[in-house]
Order: structure tokens, then sequence, then C-alpha cells
């Protein structure tokens, strides 16, 4: 077993070349933002774009965060994305749970119509959408986002989770049926635990679609003071398409905190990711 | 957890609007809708000197959307004022839903505006819709630190081309990705400088072809500096920040643009404080420059705050405006007004606008532009191809003409290809 | 367990129901409801604002009959695919093949796992802004390519219409390869060590016990890929709206079904008179009923495997 994941010195060599030529790929353009949001003014990011800063110009940094107001942006970001997680793995690990283990008359007939949301795209009906938005009072709220955001990643998180769920076998559900175990219980005890893997999978596909989502904030948001970064970004490109290193250092504020909270949450992540992971 | 989330949104925004309210306790506040981010300091001012009694404009611009983000936010009736584009084709939208009405329903005094600026605020019914605030004008602009010549014929103008080429500078910069810039700004501009008057008001009633040789030479001449190599090399690649940083930086001399880039909100002077832009129409047979209403301010005739929005309408009108949008935004106000105008360049635009100006403009009439496929689309996407290289004047001309006649063009069998 | 006035049965029942509420409660009002009304949508002439005037088929008959919308649409969906081939090829290939080698005793595998990883979690606006200025003719990929005397000149890479929908894949692909990568590792990492080591018994070497071992369970992780990035490319037009806006220049060549539909919707940036919520709509359906038997048969081959 062993054998088959050891290597020796020289398929070592070659795969660190192969590992080291994507981490480039990777890096190169965040090193290319970093070197140019340093540079005094736009015209020496123009004429030499991999030459060193002169001189080094940390102020584009300050004078982004004062223009841009991120603190805001961050926080409503951050509300929103956590928010929606908790909601849509909540919601659709009950809702795959009953249609994958508990199956009645009309139960494929409601996956059916997750599927449906599966194929076509909110974005699509955003003009019934926004009647019901608006006639719930939820016009220009953080909370009418966040309903319509993880409304959005229902379909594929319940699908995800059905065929999940579907592998897991009946033994110990059976088992504690006899005890007496009702739904509640067995959806907390036996097939949460079994399906954190999905779950986690499904927090982390809501998290990065509601934290980069433009289109439904720009629709649902009006004031200023409820804008996610996404929004605020936009603002940010508008007064300062042309300015290329104040560009880049915006850009760079605005991911610095998401690779921080990454780094330091990465390692939960990947072995949440990776412990288990897909079942056969 | 999420009962925590949701009382920090709801703390979030009572804080707010305890804010917000504490600040404008005493004011009506208006919520005025607009692309023009130029306008902000202005605003600012008016707001800051309570030059309109009783009232506080706050200003949502969207340099972008702003036609998506009114239509939806006009759904929950929150615009009560807006920044209009001209064009009757532009207004017959909001007319049909409702959110916008004539000024004449307000009462305004109107006396101030001349036919021309008028022209582009009035909607099809023959009503006018707003009062226009700003006139624009399209040209060459350069940057004085690397071109200063004065040319006055095409002739010329391509001498200086090559002189400029030589010295490794790009002669004329354009941007070929965004649509609206291809036909409002550069296509437009070309008429003004090389077809003419005549012919663009043929091609309106339909008595003129895009087809005819004054057009097809026009872009043949055009397209020939792209041969020449006296354009950016890949303009397809280029935005229209991208052709404003270069001529910026003086490392391309000119482009057509509008005189809006010469306003001080204008981002070049962030990039070269001390830059100096010229201008002047295409030398073309016509020599003329492309004026327009750009803007008119129109309003929601639901707001809750119809007397405010009244006060703000009135303001638009006085010459107090006009000479505050001169000194302060430093661009050419539609108002006949006297204004005070020690800029040289405001003045010189509004000389250029009032005596040389394209008098008919196929970009704004209806029947170019209200129809499928438009005017404006066939133009942008024929222009684009001609930048390409996938198409020769003649087949842009052709594109254009053809693209008409199926849209049912009131000179279709004249000009059946 | 006192549950003297309710049987198993019936507190299994209402259990169920209250489990199946709160999700079939959030999708029905916030996602399903809508798009029923879709179909209602589609018949009318709308430009967003206003009232609607009722066309019946007109919507669907305009854009499959008239030439200009007609062009436009099949341009649109051709590229799509194409689109979606480039990004679904890289991952299945270039992802798979950088899961197996960090599934290896790889030195450093756990750094490497972060630093693939590190782009996906970053908004997509931002990372259109910053690949958009990296290709620009004079941003910095084109300068170190003229230095080094890779090229004579500037490649446009987003202002030619031969490269600019790949390379609009291969921002995708950069973002999202992390997660290809992630999903496929988790697979590998869960094959059973029992049936590698009776394959290893079997005197297979390596190659081969991965060949006939690893690579047919990863079956389900290459489906789940395919499905969401299906979803998600046939859906969404983020990259192509904030960098070449709702025309999708050069020459519509990165024109893909959602920037044709918003264009639709919202009106291009050319002429924004000319909008249309209703055309809009009968695209949407349209699109949906290409993609769907594709996603119905991914649905089906995956439930079938339990």
């Amino acid at each position: 077993m062993d054998k088959i994941f050891k290597l020796n010195k020289r398929e070592q060599m070659v795969v660190q070349l192969i590992m080291l030529a994507w981490v480039v790929v990777v890096l190169v353009p965040f090193g290319a933002a970093v070197l140019n949001a340093l540079k005094p003014n736009v015209g020496q990011v123009f004429r030499e774009p991999f030459g060193l800063p002169d001189p080094v110009t940390w102020s584009n940094f300050a004078k982004a965060w004062v223009n841009a107001n991120f603190a805001q942006y961050f926080l409503n970001s951050a509300i929103i994305s956590i928010s929606s997680v908790i909601l849509v793995t909540f919601c659709a690990s009950t809702t795959a749970f009953v249609l994958a283990r508990m199956p009645f008359r009309g139960s494929t007939f409601i996956f059916m119509l997750f599927l449906v949301g599966v194929i076509i795209p909110i974005r699509l009906a955003l003009a019934p959408l926004f009647d019901i938005v608006r006639g719930l009072g939820l016009l220009d709220t953080l909370l009418g986002v966040i309903l319509v955001q993880s409304a959005s990643m229902m379909p594929v998180a319940v699908f995800i989770l059905v065929s999940f769920m579907k592998n897991i076998s009946t033994e110990l559900e059976e088992a504690a049926k006899m005890d007496g175990a009702l739904p509640f219980t067995i959806y907390r005890r036996i097939i949460f635990p079994l399906v954190r893997p999905a779950i986690a999978t499904i927090a982390l596909l809501t998290f990065v679609q509601a934290w980069n989502e433009y289109f439904l904030p720009l629709i649902f948001l009006q004031s200023e003071s409820n804008y996610p970064l996404t929004l605020g970004l936009q603002r940010f490109n508008q007064q300062f398409a042309i300015q290329w290193h104040m560009m880049f250092a915006g850009i760079l504020i605005m991911m610095g905190p998401t690779i921080i909270a990454f780094m330091l949450a990465s390692k939960q992540f990947i072995a949440g990711l990776t412990q288990g992971g897909v079942k056969e | 957890m999420k009962l925590i989330k949701q009382s920090l949104a709801l703390a979030t925004a009572a804080a707010t609007l305890a804010t917000s309210q504490l600040a404008f306790a005493e004011n009506t506040v208006v919520e005025l809708y607009t692309w023009r981010v130029q306008d902000e300091a202005l605003f600012d001012y008016i707001n800051e000197k309570n030059l309109i009694p009783g009232v506080q404009v706050n200003l949502n611009v969207y340099t972008e959307d702003i036609e998506s983000k009114l239509r939806i936010d006009m759904q929950t009736n929150r615009p009560d004022l807006y920044h209009a584009k001209a064009g009757s084709a532009w207004m017959q939208p909001w007319i049909d839903a409702g959110v916008a009405a004539p000024v004449a329903d307000l009462g305004l005094d109107m006396s101030a505006f001349g036919d021309a600026a008028l022209a582009g605020a009035t909607g099809s019914d023959g009503e006018v819709y707003g009062v226009p605030f700003v006139m624009q004008m399209e040209s060459i602009l350069y940057n004085k630190a690397v071109f200063d010549g004065a040319p006055t014929t095409l002739d010329e103008l391509e001498a200086a081309f090559a002189e400029l080429k030589d010295q490794g500078i790009v002669p004329m910069h354009v941007d070929g990705r965004d649509g609206w810039y291809l036909n409002q700004v550069l296509h437009e501009t070309i008429l003004a400088g090389m077809t003419g008057d005549d012919w663009a008001q043929q091609v309106v009633t339909g008595e003129a072809c895009f087809t005819d040789d004054l057009y097809v030479d026009a872009m043949e001449r055009f397209k020939s500096w792209q041969d020449e190599g006296y354009l950016n090399p890949n303009p397809l690649a280029d935005d229209y920040g991208a052709m404003r940083t270069g001529v910026a930086l003086g490392t391309s001399a000119m482009m057509i643009d509008g005189i809006w880039s010469a306003t001080p909100a204008s981002p070049m002077y962030q990039i070269d404080p001390s830059l100096e832009l010229g201008f002047m129409a295409i030398p073309g047979n016509a020599n003329k420059v492309y004026g327009f209403t750009d803007a008119h301010l129109a309003y929601n005739p639901n707001s809750d705050d119809i007397d405010a929005v009244k006060k703000v309408m009135e303001f638009y009108t006085t010459p107090m405006f006009a000479q505050l949008f001169a000194d302060m935004v430093e661009a050419v106000p539609a108002s006949n007004h006297p204004v005070d105008v020690n800029n040289e360049r405001v003045q010189a635009a509004a000389e250029m606008i009032s005596s040389n100006s394209l008098a008919a403009q196929p970009f704004f009439h209806d029947a170019l532009i209200s129809v499928d496929p438009g005017y404006r689309p066939l133009v942008s996407e024929g222009m684009q191809q001609l930048l390409a290289g996938e198409i020769t004047a003649r087949e842009l001309a052709e594109h254009i003409q053809s693209g008409l006649n199926d849209a049912g063009y009131i000179g279709a069998d004249r000009c059946a290809l | 367990m006192p549950r003297s006035w309710l049987s198993y049965t019936a507190l299994e029942k209402i259990q169920r129901t209250l489990l199946l509420t709160p999700g079939v409660l959030l999708y029905g009002i916030f996602n399903f409801i809508p798009l029923m009304a879709l179909f209602s949508l589609s018949l009318v002439k709308w430009p967003g604002i206003g009232p609607k005037e009722f066309v019946g088929f007109d919507n669907f008959a305009k854009v499959l009959t008239q030439d200009y919308y007609r062009d436009q649409m099949l341009n649109a969906l051709v590229q799509n695919v194409i689109f979606f081939v480039v990004i679904i090829g890289s991952f299945l290939i270039i992802g798979t093949a950088l899961a197996l080698l960090l599934s290896f005793k790889t030195w450093g595998r756990k750094t490497y796992q972060v630093l693939f990883f590190l782009p996906y979690p970053m908004a997509g606006a931002a990372v259109a802004y910053l690949l958009d200025l990296f290709v620009h003719p004079r941003g910095p990929l084109n300068a170190f390519l003229v230095q080094t005397g890779l090229v004579d000149s500037a490649i446009p890479f987003l202002g030619d219409q031969d490269t600019a929908l790949i390379t609009m894949a291969m921002f995708y692909t950069w973002h999202r390869m992390g997660f290809a990568i992630m999903l496929i590792l988790s697979g590998i990492l869960a094959v059973r060590s029992d049936l590698l080591e009776a394959s290893m018994l079997d005197g297979a070497n390596r190659w081969q016990s991965i060949r006939n071992v690893v690579l047919p369970v990863l079956g389900p992780a290459f489906v789940l890929i395919t499905v969401i990035v299906m979803v998600d490319v046939f859906n969404n037009a983020d990259y192509v709206l904030l960098i070449m806006g709702p025309e999708a220049g050069p020459l519509r060549s990165t024109d893909i079904m959602g920037t044709f539909l918003f264009r639709t919707a919202f009106g291009g940036n050319a002429d924004t008179t000319d909008t249309n919520f209703g055309m809009a709509a009968a695209i949407g359906l349209m699109t949906a009923l290409l993609i769907l038997p594709a996603a119905i048969f991914l649905a089906l081959k995956n439930l079938r495997s339990s």
C-alpha cells in the first residue's frame, strides 16, 4: 500500500518541479499585484510592470482604504455569507434527509422540483423574485439578500446531499428505529455526522458564492451602508479604473482578510474536504 | 448564531437610520439618481450652503448601471429626481411607466432654454420632460505636451500623425472595447468632421444612404489611419480607461472623446495634474464638432415630496445654477442665462457648440433607434469589425444600411442593397 | 419514552414534515415560485418597468427566426459550449494530475494544498479585475513575454476574437482549480486501502493500480464537478460582464448565454433603451431546455450508483 504513494528521489524531484510550476501560475498574479500596488504613479506601472517600485509607496493602501470604506463593506459581506451558510446547510440537510432517507409518495416529485432550480438560474426570474421580496418588505435589507442568496443555493445543495445520503447503508438507521428513535434523532445522531464532509463542501460552496455574488446585492440593496465588498469594489473601480496602482492596492485590500481567514481555517477546511470526501 | 447575525444586521440598519435622520433633521431629503460622478462636488456645495431652502439632495451615483438601477428602484418609488439621457427613445419607457411627466405639470418657467437645448428633453409627444442642464461636445482631444499643431485639413492632420509616429508616440488612441464609445463618440464625431449637416439630415429623412460615397470615403479615410499605423496597435484590447491613460501619460497624442474628459473631475488629472488638453474638430470636409444636450433633470411625478422636487427643478432653471455649474463642473450649461465664464476651455467649447456643431444627429433620432435592430448596436458592431479588420468601410456601410432596411428604415427602397 | 397520545407512526410523520418544511419553504418562495412565473413573463414584452404588453410566443419566434437574434443566440451557445469544454477539460486533466501527485508522499504537500487553494475564496470581481490588468497589452504578463523575447510584440489576449474566450476560460480555471483539486483528492484518499493492497499483491505496478483501482472510483467526484461547473457557466457570466461588459466583445467573441441574456434584459452598453425582460425569460427557458437532457443524464447516473 505504502509503496504506491512513496516516491524515490528522482520521482520526488520531478513531482516537486510540477508542483512548483503550478505554484508559480497561482502566485505570479498576486506578486504582480503587490509589486505594482507599491508604485507611486501609474506611469511606472505602464512603463515597467515588472520593475521595482521607486520609491516604495505604502500610502497607496491607506488612500485606498480611506476612499473605499472597506470596513463597512467587509462586515456586510461577512454577515451575508455566514448567515447564508448556516441557513443553507440546515435547510438543505433536513430536506435532503427526508427526500433521501424517508421517501413518501410525492418525494420524488419534490426532488424533481429542486432539480428544476439546478437547471434554471434564479437570475432569470429576477422580476417575479423582486415582487416577492418587495411584498415581504425585505428590499434593501441584508435579510432579504440572505434569503435570496440561500434559496439560490438550495437546489445544488439538496442535489449533492441527496446523492450522498442515498449511498449510506441503512443498518444503523434500522437499528435505531428498532430502539424507537424518531426522525429528529436519526437525522441529528446518525445521518448528519455521516455526511459531514458533504456538508463541509456545501458550506464552502455557499460561502464562496455568497461572498462573490455581485448581481443579487446589486438588485436587492439600495443604501450604500448595506453594500457588500463586491459592490464596494465596483464603486472603487469607477473611481480608480484609470489608476492601476490604486486598483491593485484596492484589490489586495479586498483579498487580504479573505486570505488571512482562509490561512487560519485552511487546516479544518481541507481536512473536512478530504476526510472521507466523495464516497464511492 | 443566526439570530445574532440578524440582530447585528438590524442594529447596523438602525444605527444608519438614526445618524441620517440626525444630520438632516430640518430638511427634506430627495434622492437624485445620476451617472454623472462629476456633479458630486457641486451637490456637496449646494447642500452645504443650503442653496435650495429646506431641501437636501442625496446624489445616488451609478456610472455603469444607471438604467437598471433606476428601473429597479422606481418599483419602490425611491428616486425623486433623475438625470435623464437625451432623446425621446430614452424617455419613452419611463413615460409609459408613469415615472416621468412633463415639466409643464409643475408650472416651470422654461424661457431660459433655446430650442436646441430643449430638443434633447422632448418626448415623442412633443412635451418637455426635464430641465436640460449640460451641453457636451465631442471632438479630437490632444495632449498639448506632445502635440500642439493646428491642422486645418486631413492631409495636415495625417502629416502630424506621421511625425508623431516617428517619435514613437501613438498618434491617435482608440477604445475599441466599449460599444457606447464606438457608436456615440467615435462614429458620431467622424460624421461631424467628415460628412456634414446635409448628409446627416438626409439620412434622418431617408434621402441619403450609408452606402453613399460620402460616408464610405469618410470611413475609408479613418480606416487608412489604422493601416498606416497611426492608431494604437490593438484597439480591441484597450478600453476607455486605457485610452485616457495613454493620452494623459503622453504615450499617445490624441483621442476622439467628449469634453467631459477635460473637466476637473476627470481622472486624467489624477495621472498628471499638470496635463493640458486641447480640442479641435476632425478637419475633414465638414470640419465640425459634435455637440449635444447630454442630460436633463427629470422627475418622478409620484414622489412623496413633490414640493421639494419642484424646488430642485426650479433651481436647475436659475442663473445661479448655470453659473455654479460652469464654475464647479467646468462644463457648458444648457440654459441661455448669461454666464460669466473666465475659464478659457469652457468658453471655447461653448462657442464651438453654438457655432460649429453638427445639427442633425442620427444617434438621437427616433426612427433610427427605436427599431429592432437599431442604429446604435449596428454602428458599434460595425465599427468594431472595421477596427478588427474583418470588414472594409464599404461593408460597414452595408452592414448598417441592411440592418436599418430590415428594421423598416424610411429610405429602405431608395437604399436597397 | 412516554408518548401516550400519539403513535410512533404519527410522530414520525409530524417530524418528517417539520424537517421537510424549512427547506421547501425557502426554496419555494425565493426560487421556485419566481421560476414558474417565468412562463407567463416569456409571453410579454416588458422593458422592466411600466405596463406589460402581451405578445404570445413572439419572443420565442423572434429569437428563433429573426436573423439578428438567432445569430447571436447560436453564437453564444456555441461559445458557451467551448467555454465549458475548456474549463471542464482543464479541471479533469490538470486537476486529476495535481490531485494524484498531492496524494503521494510529496514533500510539502500540505503547503501546496493551501497554496493551490488560495485563489478560490477570493471574490470573482477581484479576480476579474486582477487578471484583466495582468494580461493587458501593457500589463505584467506581456511585459515579461516581450522583455524575455518570447514574443515580438504584446499579445492582445482579450482584444483578439481568437484568444479572448479562451483567456476568459483560463481566468475561471485559475480561480476555481483549487476546488476541483480538493474534490478529486478527497476521492482519491477515500479509496479503500484493502483494494489497493489486493491490487499490489496481484502484481500490478503503480500506474496499473491507479488506473484500475483509483480512477474508477473518482466517478462521483467528476460528476459533481461537471454538474457544478455546467450549471455555473451556462447561467452566470460574471467574468465576462465585469471585464468585457454586456457587449461581450471583441465582436461578441466572449458572448455566452449569460451575457446574451443580460443584454436582452438590461440592455447592452451600446444601446440601453432596448430592453425586454420577456425575451430574456424566453431565452432562459430555451437555455434550460438545451441543458436539460445533459443535466438529467448526469443526475440519473449519479443517483443510480447507489
